[in-house]
């Protein structure tokens, strides 16, 4: 009966230990595929942030070409465009044109 | 059993011991040692680059701004073949490829550089673009490779070379900015590099777990200029083309809003690109508008005159009593430009007449001391404090050497110097009531897309608001009723004058060279801008009133439409 009883506790301290061990390999395991993950994020995160900045860029370059007034002056006198020589200022008490 | 599942255990946890053991002397005892020793293979040190600052126009955007580029460099000493290299670059290069020549010079620049094997690094072409550069790369020639850089980008082209300013190399190979406001606001724009220090794995993505340390960068401000593009672009315009219809050889415009003091154009011609500065001589970098002075000529009688009136010296129906011929003092003779004399005339017939021997009446009736106090209070031989580099100013002759032909010529303009900026800043006062303000081009910094307004600065009163009112109607009776009358704009609420003014040389005036300028503001009641047009040596004629005159409403008129000013009745 003894012996049993002390078999049964070597055998307790035996399983014990072998689940000290497999927690102990299971942690780490669970720890590298965390930081394997947060690390993949961060790349995807770092390689997002410079996809945008390098759209940016070009969205930014963009606008400076088409808010240059001496490009839109290009622009529009090659589209036939052309500022008046003479202005006429109409009175405004007199009738030009009207609505019937 | 028992015995061999102890013996079993032991063996594990001797096992365990010695893992366990050699594990501490490399990760604790060792751990210094092979962390320096793999540093280099994980550890990058990079630099965070940050952008000069934008110089934007009124409306926010962009007058000069940067952009990213590319720097082409090769390892000479790894190159084998360096004349192929050199070919097939030097067609990359070029722009037109039918350009043999240029094609065959740009081949032999390469070859060159690459020609010398005891080079380790060398730079072949810089300001490349993205598109040129992805081309380079599609060749797939080894031992090449590219540096970022930035470089100034001007969506208007040169327009406002002399009042930006452009970006060169110090002495210490830095970007540096000079002249204009490049130069003024350098500190300013001036970006400032950040460091970044962290660990990476051996696909340059960084470790997480790692080492990470950075200093940011700090970008260099937006300068939000008074500049309004499209009057910037209708003075470039409509300048060059005058000083090609007259034939001058240099001209200037300044438009400025005499309320605030903002610079709302200023150019000049001849000017320069400044995307490509170096190709130019290095006189062209000056800004006339403010490091060159000249005789005003007739112009300045609005200032005399307004002096004047503010004294109480004269009124404008005061009338002259010395008009009826020329004027003779010392071994000088006063007479007017075109030898014709109205004896009796009042004040404001003597401006619009613009009859020098009149002024010399008005300027007698000052005084030199008189006279002196009132062109220190117009602040002529000051700097106006306008924020550009490169500003300079005449200085006035000193007190004690005056003598009367001075003081009766400096009524008329002659024998005192002025900047162009230094007389629109005068006229300015006289539009803005007798209110001095101070000339600015910058009205706001903008940091963080925040824009920190910079106020507009008065420098006090300088003559009374009836006096500023009496010179007003006096100019604009002379643009109306004037030698320039043929050229006014009915309705338009002009008040101008114009002058011609002869270039001193070795000690007397050339008699064929003159400087024709004219100033003005409109409307007179609520003057939206000052104007001046110079013209340096007209050919088509030498007078004012046929050159700059007509030259100044060409603008306005545009200026008319675009501030929305309506003819009177």
């Amino acid at each position: 009966m003894s012996k049993n009883k002390r078999q049964i506790k070597v055998s307790l301290k035996l399983l014990v230990a072998l689940l000290m061990i497999g927690l102990f390999i299971v942690n780490g395991v669970v720890i590298t595929l965390f930081s394997v993950t947060m690390s993949d994020k961060s790349i995807t995160l770092q390689r997002k942030i410079e996809e945008l900045q390098e759209e940016n860029r070009k969205v930014a370059s963009e606008l400076y070409s088409k808010t240059s007034l001496q490009q839109v002056y290009e622009k529009s006198s090659s589209l036939g465009f052309s500022t008046s020589d003479n202005i006429l200022y109409i009175n405004g008490e007199e009738p030009v044109a009207e609505l019937r | 059993m028992l015995g061999r599942v102890r013996l079993l255990a032991i063996f594990i946890f001797l096992g365990f011991v010695i893992i366990i053991s050699r594990l501490f002397y490399w990760q604790v005892i060792k751990a210094q040692t092979l962390s320096e020793r793999v540093k280099f293979q994980h550890t990058r040190r990079g630099t965070i680059n940050s952008q000069r600052g934008s110089i934007l126009a009124s409306d926010g955007t962009w007058m000069v701004t940067s952009e990213r580029s590319w720097l082409l460099y090769a390892e000479p000493n790894k190159i084998e073949e360096a004349d192929r290299v050199a070919d097939k670059l030097s067609l990359i290069f070029s722009k037109d490829t039918d350009d043999r020549a240029g094609i065959l010079e740009e081949a032999s620049r390469v070859k060159n550089l690459l020609g010398n094997k005891k080079l380790y690094w060398v730079a072949l072409k810089g300001r490349i673009d993205d598109v040129l550069k992805e081309k380079i790369e599609r060749e797939e020639i080894d031992h090449l490779g590219f540096e970022e850089q930035e470089v100034r980008y001007y969506p208007e082209a040169s327009m406002s070379a002399h009042l930006l300013g452009f970006v060169g190399k110090n002495s210490e190979g830095n970007d540096e900015g000079y002249f204009g406001l490049e130069g003024f606001y350098n500190n300013a724009l001036t970006s400032k590099k950040g460091v970044r220090v962290g660990d990476f794995d051996i696909k340059g993505d960084p470790i997480l777990t790692g080492d990470f340390s950075k200093i940011s960068s700090i970008a260099g401000v937006d300068l939000l200029t008074n500049i309004d593009k499209t009057i910037q672009f209708y003075v470039d315009k409509n300048l060059e083309k005058g000083i090609a219809a007259y034939g001058a050889v240099q001209g200037t415009a300044i438009v400025m809003d005499p309320k605030t003091g903002g610079i709302l154009a200023m150019s000049n011609f001849p000017s320069y690109d400044p995307e490509n500065y170096w190709n130019y001589s290095d006189n062209l970098f000056l800004n006339p508008t403010i490091s060159q002075s000249f005789e005003p000529g007739s112009v300045f009688k609005v200032v005399a005159m307004s002096s004047a009136l503010d004294a109480g010296v004269v009124e404008p129906d005061t009338i002259c009593d010395l008009c009826f011929g020329p004027l003779h003092i010392d071994k000088y003779t006063i007479g007017t430009w075109n030898d014709v004399y109205h004896p009796g005339s009042t004040m404001t017939q003597v401006i619009i007449n613009s009859d020098n021997v009149g002024m010399a009446y008005v300027a007698r009736r000052m005084g030199i001391e008189r006279m002196i106090t009132y062109l220190k209070k117009f602040k002529i031989g000051e700097l106006t404090g306008i924020d550009l580099q490169g500003e300079m100013t005449p200085q006035l002759r000193p007190d004690r050497d005056w003598k009367e032909v001075d003081l009766l010529t400096s009524s008329f303009g002659q024998g005192i110097a002025v900047t162009p900026m230094q007389l629109t800043k005068a006229v300015a006062a006289i539009a803005n009531k007798g209110v001095m303000m101070k000339p600015q081009v910058v009205k706001g910094v903008v940091i963080d897309n925040q824009v920190n307004p910079i106020k507009p600065q008065s420098e006090g009163r300088i003559i009374s608001p009836e006096a500023a009112s009496k010179m007003t109607m006096m100019m604009v009776e002379a643009a109306k009723s004037g030698e320039s009358k043929w050229t006014y704009l009915s309705g338009f609420k002009v008040a101008g004058k114009t002058g011609t003014a002869q270039i001193p040389v070795e000690g007397h005036y050339d008699a064929e060279k003159t400087i024709a300028s004219f100033i003005g503001f409109a409307p007179y009641d609520d003057p939206k801008f000052v104007m001046l047009v110079t013209l340096k040596e007209p050919k088509s004629s030498q007078w004012a009133s046929e050159t700059a005159a007509p030259l100044w409403y060409s603008i306005a008129k545009e200026l008319f439409f675009y501030f929305g000013m309506m003819p009177e009745k």
